[in-house]
């Protein structure tokens, strides 16, 4: 039995949230180079403005954000019942908004990587 | 005095249940009720939180100028550390509450369930235990 949209949205819901929490932990470590090592902090940042790591935090914001709206549609069911009556409209919704954001935040992160960029 | 079944009920009820005002289904709170309203609680309190930081550290100039000295500085004002340790334990408590339950999902036994709630319990306060050191340190190496 092939699983429902709503099944699917809500096994990448639990990737994603899996890797916001996988990056919290090294985020940790990462910052406490800052106190025990600070030139290897220093390098690391150069590091992160790579465009291979500038992908990957752009990948984090997304995944953020498809948890915050999961997680911000699973309570608006909880409290409102009904809404789960009109479930697909409300994803459509939030599929669009989502979209949006993200091409927005491509914009400010990703589009610089480019020659001619903003 | 006749003591009806309704009344037996009642009484062999766990001090933990409470009935509904209509009262035909019963209440419980416990751990898992708790973690279930903690989730919920704690996605709540951060949403700000994370998203003004992932505005702040992604979509500003601040990501080209971070480096050991500017966090320093940034965390030298109490406002920021205060942000920084709030974002720290909600997001830890909400993300390992969150995995204890998706751990519960893949594990039918009662033992197993324990070994995963208590190596998330660990896990949880290591990391902040060790997380809240790094700030301190951070704020009071200026």
């Amino acid at each position: 039995m092939r699983p429902g949209v709503g099944a699917l949205a809500s096994r990448v819901n639990r990737v994603a949230a899996l890797a916001v929490l996988g990056f919290l932990a090294l985020h940790i470590a990462e910052t406490s180079l800052a106190v025990f090592a600070p030139p290897v902090y220093d390098a690391t940042m150069r590091l992160y403005r790579m465009p291979p790591f500038v992908v990957a935090e752009f990948l984090l914001v997304a995944a953020v954000m498809y948890h915050v709206l999961w997680g911000s549609f699973v309570m608006v069911v909880e409290l409102a019942p009904r809404t789960a009556r009109r479930r697909r409209l409300v994803w459509c919704a939030l599929a669009a908004g989502y979209a949006v954001t993200l091409v927005a935040v491509a914009y400010i992160m990703i589009f610089p990587l480019f020659p001619g960029g903003r | 005095m006749t003591v009806v079944a309704s009344d037996r009920r009642a009484a062999a009820e766990p001090a933990a249940t409470r009935r509904s005002p209509d009262g035909d289904v019963p209440r419980r709170r416990n751990a898992e009720t708790i973690a279930w309203i903690y989730t919920r609680i704690s996605a709540l309190a951060m949403v700000i939180l994370v998203l003004a930081h992932l505005a702040i550290m992604h979509l500003t100039g601040a990501r080209d100028a971070l480096s050991a000295a500017f966090v320093r500085s940034r965390l030298a004002e109490p406002g920021w550390l205060a942000f920084d340790l709030a974002l720290l334990v909600l997001a830890l408590s909400h993300g390992m509450t969150g995995l204890r339950a998706a751990g519960h999902d893949h594990v039918s036994s009662g033992r197993t369930r324990s070994v995963v709630t208590w190596a998330c319990a660990i896990v949880t306060v290591v990391l902040a235990v060790f997380g809240t050191l790094v700030l301190a340190l951070l704020h009071l190496r200026t």
